[in-house]
């Protein structure tokens, strides 16, 4: 709450962490950006985290690309934790449009990846349990299926198909009501 | 990760190098898919259940299964255009497939945490209902969510289709009270009930956690009675009632009421012993009560209040803090919300004094140009209110303010109303240690909108 504002960011903001990457590469952050990653903050306080994190399934260039995210939802975290639940939040916000609308333009711009990258931040948002970058990129996933047929779904991701078409044939028996 | 265990090479298309990436999705752990299969339409998860084999039982392990009658809506540009045919054949494709749905669940071990269904009232929904009543037979389910809506939206409703959807809802509750019975949250709109309906729902309900009724009534100007024991959560807009007796609601925690008819106080509280979130949202019109919160709040002691004007006139009179303090002893926030921007603020200094645990407030000041009507013809005719200010004139004298800590307010406007007002609390709110000044449309927003400059604005502040 407000009332433990401004000191404890300071005590936050001074704290760094180190986190390495697969290939060996360090990185210097806060601690109030490594602790959007509950993987993170559960290490922070078991105190494990001296000498640095090392982060065995996230390669450098991903572990960048995360860390970009984290710094820029952790002030926007910092404001939501501050608001205790209560209805009017939707309707402040949607008056601080300029702040939502940056955090959008942010999203946009991050999820424009290609696939691989894509599939990369997904698993490492699992790993590092960042639930909002987790979020945002299945999300990214889920938006490029909507409204598409099995076989447009398959090109798209090169998935091969291993149903027999007798199988195929029996679920859109079962299920016509969806491909209406 | 994914790619080590990737499949043999042969299975790869060739097409999949020129697209610079392999099948990864397919490789995706199984609670990754999960979630990703969450995000999507049910008509979607069940086609993208059959891409791959190992997809095919996605759709049956959904832990949330919401099924929605308008995802099989034609597509909906213009609601108009969508004719009553269209909305029966959505309907009849909902029940096609839940049932589907929830047939192949039926030997799925998966827990169901929610189960969500919306649907229009007509031939098909007591079908609906009853495949619910089976599944609760059968299954485990957390929570069970029942969205019945009306064919014709608010807007085309006479009062006898009210009355029609009224009597379709009652014999649905009539031929599967066991569905009712089951429900954890449930809403519905465009209904006239018969006095006893109401009651007897929530009677039947006993799970219900959640209630939402949206242009309801049971005749109009009628009052109603609510007990319940689980009903936490409570929900009305524009039903038209005389009044709400909230009488025994040993659960309720958050209460939102909007657009009321009623000439006298709209609500009042009985046993809501943990009643912390109220939220009231009205345009006043002229014959409106103005309304005094140490009446219309007595016997509930809230912790959160939201008061939204709708850039209308204010409909609560400025009260001492006397009369106040029992209703507001427990008051930690309040949100005053589209406050007219022709209203002075000095008045909601009267919270302030009747509210001495306050520690937050938080002003939205702002004209809702596209929802407010501006027609002064028409204004007139509505009985729209002329003067929407409310003055005040029981400032104490050297007041101080012990708990609030933070001042928010939106819309703000760097000129004498608004600095008045900020020095005001200031002085009187001895421990305030944040105040958020936001305004509409910033300085910088102002000064660029439109142009193509990559020129920096500096604001130094000295």
């Amino acid at each position: 709450m407000a009332s433990a504002g401004s000191g404890d960011e300071k005590a936050a903001a001074a704290a760094m962490i180190t986190l390495i990457s697969s290939d060996n590469e360090k990185f210097e952050v806060t601690e109030a950006t490594a602790t959007l990653s509950q993987t993170i903050r559960h290490m922070i306080e078991d105190g494990c985290t001296d000498g640095g994190v090392p982060l065995p399934n996230v390669t450098s260039k991903i572990l960048a690309r995360v860390i970009e995210y984290c710094k820029k939802h952790a002030t926007a975290a910092a404001g939501e934790e501050g608001s205790s639940s209560s209805f009017s939040d939707a309707a402040f916000l949607e008056v601080d449009r300029a702040f939502l609308e940056e955090l959008e333009e942010f999203d946009d711009a991050f999820l424009e990846v290609d696939r691989a990258t894509l599939f990369d931040l997904i698993l490492a948002a699992n790993y590092l349990d960042i639930k909002g970058l987790l979020n945002l990129t299945c999300q990214k996933v889920a938006d490029s299926v909507k409204g598409k047929t099995p076989e447009q779904i398959r090109e798209m991701y090169n998935i091969v198909n291993d149903l027999t078409p007798e199988e195929e044939a029996e679920i859109r028996r079962e299920t016509q009501w969806a491909f209406e | 990760m994914g790619m080590e265990r990737g499949k043999p090479s042969t299975h790869v298309p060739a097409k999949a190098s020129s697209h610079g990436t392999v099948d990864r999705i397919s490789k995706l752990p199984d609670d990754i898919m999960l979630t990703i299969f969450e995000r999507l339409d049910i008509c979607d998860a069940v086609r993208t259940s059959i891409v791959t084999k190992q997809w095919r039982h996605m759709p049956t392990m959904l832990n949330k299964l919401i099924i929605k009658v308008s995802s099989f809506e034609p597509d909906k540009d213009n609601r108009s255009k969508i004719s009553l045919n269209d909305l029966d054949r959505a309907n009849a494709t909902m029940l096609e497939a839940t049932k589907s749905i929830l047939s192949r669940r039926n030997a799925s071990q998966y827990p169901l945490h929610l189960l969500c269904l919306q649907f229009y009232l007509g031939d098909e929904s007591i079908a609906i209902a009853k495949t619910v009543a089976y599944i609760m037979e059968t299954q485990t389910v957390g929570s069970v969510e029942l969205i019945i809506m009306t064919k014709k939206d608010h807007a085309h409703c006479t009062e006898d289709d009210v009355t029609f959807h009224g009597r379709q809802l009652m014999s649905l509750f009539e031929a599967c009270p066991n569905a009712f019975a089951v429900l954890t949250c449930l809403k519905l709109e465009n209904l006239s009930l018969n006095e006893s309906d109401l009651p007897n729902i929530f009677c039947v309900c006993k799970k219900l956690e959640f209630l939402r009724l949206y242009n309801c009534d049971m005749g109009i100007l009628s009052s109603l009675d609510v007990e319940h024991p689980r009903l936490g959560e409570l929900e009305m807009d524009q039903c038209r009632f005389e009044r709400v007796n909230l009488k025994w609601l040993p659960m309720l925690t958050m209460l939102t009421f909007e657009d009321w008819i009623s000439q006298k106080d709209p609500l009042s509280f009985g046993y809501v012993p943990l009643l912390r979130n109220v939220s009231l949202n009205n345009i006043a019109f002229s014959w409106h009560k103005t309304l005094e919160l140490s009446e219309l709040l007595c016997n509930s002691r809230v912790n959160t209040l939201e008061l939204n004007f709708m850039s209308e006139k204010i409909w609560i009179r400025p009260e001492c803090a006397r009369r106040l303090l029992p209703v507001f002893c427990r008051l930690r926030r309040v949100n005053l919300i589209n406050v007219s921007e022709e209203c002075d603020l000095n008045w909601t200094m009267f919270i302030l004094q009747g509210a001495p645990s306050l520690e937050e407030l938080h002003i939205l000041v702002r004209d809702h140009l596209c929802q407010m009507l501006r027609n002064e013809e028409l204004r007139r005719e509505y009985e729209y209110s002329e003067k929407k200010g409310v003055d005040w004139e029981g400032a104490q004298l050297n007041f101080k303010h012990h708990k609030l800590t933070v001042l928010k307010i939106f819309g703000f406007r760097p000129d004498d109303k608004f600095v008045r007002y900020v020095r005001k609390v200031i002085e009187a709110a001895v421990n305030l240690q944040d105040i958020f000044l936001k305004q509409r449309f910033s300085l910088r927003n102002r000064i660029t909108d439109g142009t193509n400059s990559f020129a920096v604005i500096h604001f130094p502040s000295f």
